[in-house]
């Protein structure tokens, strides 16, 4: 199977059940969202999911296997992340904070790096070409060496995005990627966001408040609300559904 | 039995001073989340200062002692108004190595002034040297009384003035959230200095109370100074009592290595003991409150 | 999607690049400047017939090489361990103890065991200590340092306690290293082989991780960055650099006494790493060898280093956070060259230039290092 699993994923703090025995598939090569109210437990799950939160129980399961263990564990199973307030280092070039992403890519010892430095410059060639690649995919590639203190909000927003790309991830996981932009910006996110899952098989996910983006982009639409799940299936559906719209709106159709 | 009440006793007296140190710290980590190395100092610069007034200069002690606070507030002004008020940048980890670098310059003027001589003073006024634990042959310093009246006073009135005064809520206020707090019209700046003021003012006091009974040089200041942020950790830094707990906990330890083990390895127990809490519990071994 | 590769040329101003690999100019600056002193010196202790001189070189080698390990820790990674005397210490007296004293046993084997210990003591505390977050990290590794130092003291009978101890000098395959010139060649080569390998690791992927590591835990994790891992691998490393420089300086020195491992040599090397530029591995060595010589070239500054050491601490964190790399070098660098003139011309030294004491315009530095030291 190619498809990221969640089941029974379960996040306690304390006394307080964040996510509540939730189930989802996700599927490779499309768009899958999570959206609900504040608070309804769409950005723990995906905490959990990439390994940041530790479930009280349920499990995460990729090819077969259940994935555990700190976060970057989950990273090198080829689950990427990014955060709702992005975390880069300003003081570094793009190209360098998108090189943190294949700090780890390939197995060489400290040994190795001790000692073997034709091979490693080789690999930091290589590295390097991927990573601007990745910001070339995100439309950045002609402010790389710049410093990421410099750029917008929203540019830095989608370096995070070339960051997590660069290291050909089989899932995307992205927090609230549209918050903070114009719409202009959210309308160019979408095809850049359905063109990974379309062309390079990407498993995007978004956990989303932008509506609009998200039934336009979307193949599936999983509806949070108090940690439970509480609607899944296409856009058209869901924005049809009672209890989709009770949730956000607090009123019964 | 003799043995027993020798290390309680010297475990509570230890244990006292160290919880005063403790405070100290909690004050400024408190207010202004950092750990303000050079508290270890005012504790040194208190026994010496008021050995130079009252001993060498023949003042009576209670000058001594107004010379003491004077010089710990002194330096906790300086070190808040001329210092940490100047930087742009005021993060925890420069602080932390700028204070390295004041109890540095401290503990060399120490040096130049008082030289690597050892001194004490004798016990205060009202208590007998030594006091007999009933039939025993253990014994007590005199001076224990001092430190547990002051230990009292201290405490009692931090306790009270965080709990029931203006002062005490709008300091909690400056800890939980800085920025709120100024928004709701609370000087922060000056509870901030405030809170170094009585921080070295008190470190230097218990370095005075602690002198008769611990003989001080200029170096006697660094490993004081340790155990007293040893003390402040074990309680943890959010409980008012916490460093009375730390401290005794501290003292006692110390005590019970020295006495039915061996006395030189005192300290590796202690450092020892904080390792072992740092992992365990760092949080202090109190309950936390939880989050408000 | 735009294709091409164009450079704002606007940037190239900017430096103080956490993440990018140290230019190979620096390298080669370096490089330069420690061969030339290197070379001024020996011909002026050559010629003066000075063997004080050639031995205060030396263990500003040792020192060297043993803040280089430091500037990996704490200026690479932010890992703020104040124990990092405890393993030179280590490194100094297991040499000693093994090698010296009635246990006899060879130099050589006697340097690596301490090595080994040194390594495993590092793997074994820091794989504990480092889950710690930064403060409590810095009081556990000096509560470390407090317990090595107590110990030196307990196991007096070995160690010699306050009266020190006579250390052996080293002999590899029968050539030993006994007089002064043979123990400068053996520390110049320790300090080449320990700068290279200091500089891969820092231009390694390793390096890049642990730079990460330094700016946001959280983000290095979920980029695939085993924290934990590369912490420990650079607190062991550091440790081993620490320990080498301590064998290197009971070779050299002969004689140990237990304030090598106190806290004025923990800061020593703190203070080196912090204003010789946290990252940097250049600047480190070259304010050790500052704070080596300050001592012997201003005479009454001898007593007072930890004056000196205290106040030049308060007063660089005062100012806003910079790289104190530019402005050091070059100081220091000038500072030199005008001494070797004037002393080549029996001159009395010249007053400190006001002009070259003043800092550069920071440019982008200022806020680009204000992030740097900021955990």
């Amino acid at each position: 199977m190619n498809d990221l699993l969640l089941r029974h994923v379960t996040v306690r703090y304390g006394l307080l059940t964040a996510v509540d025995d939730v189930s989802i598939e996700i599927a490779a090569g499309c768009v899958t969202s999570l959206v609900g109210p504040n608070g309804a437990g769409k950005s723990t799950l995906l905490g959990a999911a990439s390994g940041a939160i530790r479930p009280f129980a349920g499990e995460i399961r990729i090819d077969d296997h259940a994935v555990s263990g700190d976060s970057h564990h989950f990273a090198r199973a080829g689950i990427r992340r990014t955060f709702q307030t992005p975390r880069v280092m300003p003081a570094a070039t793009l190209v360098d904070n998108v090189m943190v992403a294949s700090a780890f890519a390939d197995r060489g010892g400290l040994l190795a790096d001790l000692f073997d430095t034709v091979r490693r410059a080789r690999r930091e060639r290589a590295h390097r070409d991927g990573a601007e690649l990745a910001l070339d995919r995100v439309g950045l590639l002609e402010r790389a060496s710049d410093p990421a203190g410099s750029l917008s909000y929203g540019q830095v927003r989608l370096l995070e995005l070339a960051r997590a790309l660069a290291p050909a991830p089989r899932f995307l996981l992205l927090d609230e990627p549209a918050a903070g932009l114009n719409d202009d910006e959210t309308d160019l996110l979408g095809e850049l966001l359905s063109d990974l899952a379309t062309e390079e098989g990407i498993g995007v996910v978004l956990v989303e408040h932008n509506l609009r983006l998200v039934t336009t982009i979307s193949r599936v639409i999983h509806v949070l609300n108090f940690g439970q799940l509480i609607a899944s299936g296409p856009p058209d559906e869901i924005v049809r559904n009672p209890a989709v719209v009770e949730a956000y709106t607090g009123e019964a159709l | 039995m003799e043995l027993l009440l020798s290390v309680i006793s010297s475990g509570m007296l230890n244990g006292l001073v160290y919880a005063l140190v403790g405070l100290a710290f909690v004050l400024i980590f408190r207010v202004d989340k950092v750990v303000n190395l050079a508290i270890g100092e005012c504790t040194m610069l208190g026994a010496l200062v008021g050995f130079e007034l009252h001993r060498a200069r023949g003042l009576p002690l209670l000058v001594a002692f107004v010379g003491v606070l004077v010089v710990g507030a002194s330096i906790g002004a300086i070190t808040e108004t001329g210092i940490l008020r100047q930087m742009r940048t005021r993060d925890p980890l420069r602080v932390l190595i700028l204070s390295f670098g004041l109890a540095l310059v401290l503990h060399s003027v120490a040096r130049v002034i008082w030289s690597t001589d050892l001194y004490s003073l004798p016990t205060f006024p009202g208590v007998p040297d030594v006091i007999r634990l009933g039939h025993q042959r253990a014994v007590l310093p005199g001076q224990f009384v001092w430190i547990a009246a002051l230990a009292l006073l201290v405490f009692g009135t931090w306790s009270i003035v965080l709990k029931r005064t203006d002062l005490g809520r709008d300091l909690r206020a400056v800890s939980d959230d800085r920025e709120v707090a100024e928004a709701m019209g609370i000087r922060a700046s000056r509870r901030v200095l405030g809170a170094y003021v009585t921080a070295c003012a008190l470190a230097a006091v218990a370095g005075f109370f602690v002198s008769p009974v611990m003989f001080m040089s200029y170096t006697g200041g660094t490993l004081l100074g340790l155990k007293g942020l040893v003390a402040a950790l074990v309680g943890g830094f959010f409980r008012p009592m916490g460093a009375v707990v730390g401290g005794l906990v501290l003292g006692l330890a110390e005590a019970a290595t020295s006495g039915y083990y061996r006395a030189d390895l005192k300290e590796v127990t202690v450092f020892g003991l904080l390792i072992v809490l740092l992992l365990v519990r760092p949080q202090g071994v109190l309950p936390t409150r939880t989050a408000t | 999607m735009s294709s091409g590769r164009r450079t704002n040329p606007a940037t190239k101003a900017v430096r103080a690049d956490p993440i990018a690999i140290p230019r190979a100019r620096n390298l080669v600056a370096l490089g330069v400047t420690v061969a030339v002193a290197a070379l001024a010196y020996q011909v002026l202790v050559v010629l003066l017939g000075q063997d004080y001189n050639l031995k205060t070189l030396t263990l500003v080698g040792v020192f060297a090489v043993a803040t280089l390990g430091l500037a990996l820790l704490l200026g690479l990674t932010h890992q703020f361990s104040l124990a990092h005397a405890f393993f030179f210490a280590l490194g100094a007296y297991v040499y000693a103890v093994l090698a010296g004293t009635d246990i006899g046993w060879s130099p050589s084997h006697a340097a690596l065991t301490a090595v080994a210990a040194s390594a495993s003591i590092a793997y074994g505390s820091g794989r504990v200590l480092l889950r710690l977050e930064g403060f409590y990290f810095a009081v556990a590794t000096l509560g470390l340092a407090l317990i090595g130092e107590n110990l030196l003291f307990v196991w007096r009978d070995r160690t010699g306690g306050d009266d020190g101890l006579r250390a052996p000098t080293l002999q590899v395959l029968g050539y030993e290293f006994d007089t002064p010139l043979r123990k400068y060649v053996l520390v110049a080569g320790a300090l080449a082989i320990a700068f290279m390998l200091a500089c891969n690791i820092s231009r390694s992927q390793r390096g890049r991780a642990a730079r990460a590591i330094a700016v946001d835990e959280l983000m290095a994790a979920s980029n695939g960055i085993d924290v934990v891992k590369v912490k420990t691998e650079m607190f062991v490393i550091s440790a081993i650099y620490a320990s080498v420089g301590g064998t290197l300086y009971a070779v050299v020195a002969e004689y140990l006494s237990p304030s090598i491992g106190g806290v004025s040599t923990t800061l020593e090397f703190v203070v080196a790493v912090i204003v010789g530029g946290m990252g940097g591995l250049a600047g480190p060595v070259l304010v050790v060898a500052v704070l080596r010589w300050l001592p012997i070239m201003v005479e009454s500054v001898e007593d007072h280093v930890d004056l000196v050491y205290g106040a030049l601490l308060v007063l660089l964190l005062m100012l806003p956070g910079r790289s104190a790399r530019p402005s050091v070098f070059r100081r220091v660098v000038e500072r030199r060259a005008l001494r070797r003139v004037t002393e080549s011309t029996g001159g009395a030294s010249p007053p400190p230039d006001d002009e070259r004491s003043r800092r550069r315009p920071a440019g982008g530095d200022a806020d680009a290092d204000a992030e740097e030291l900021r955990a």
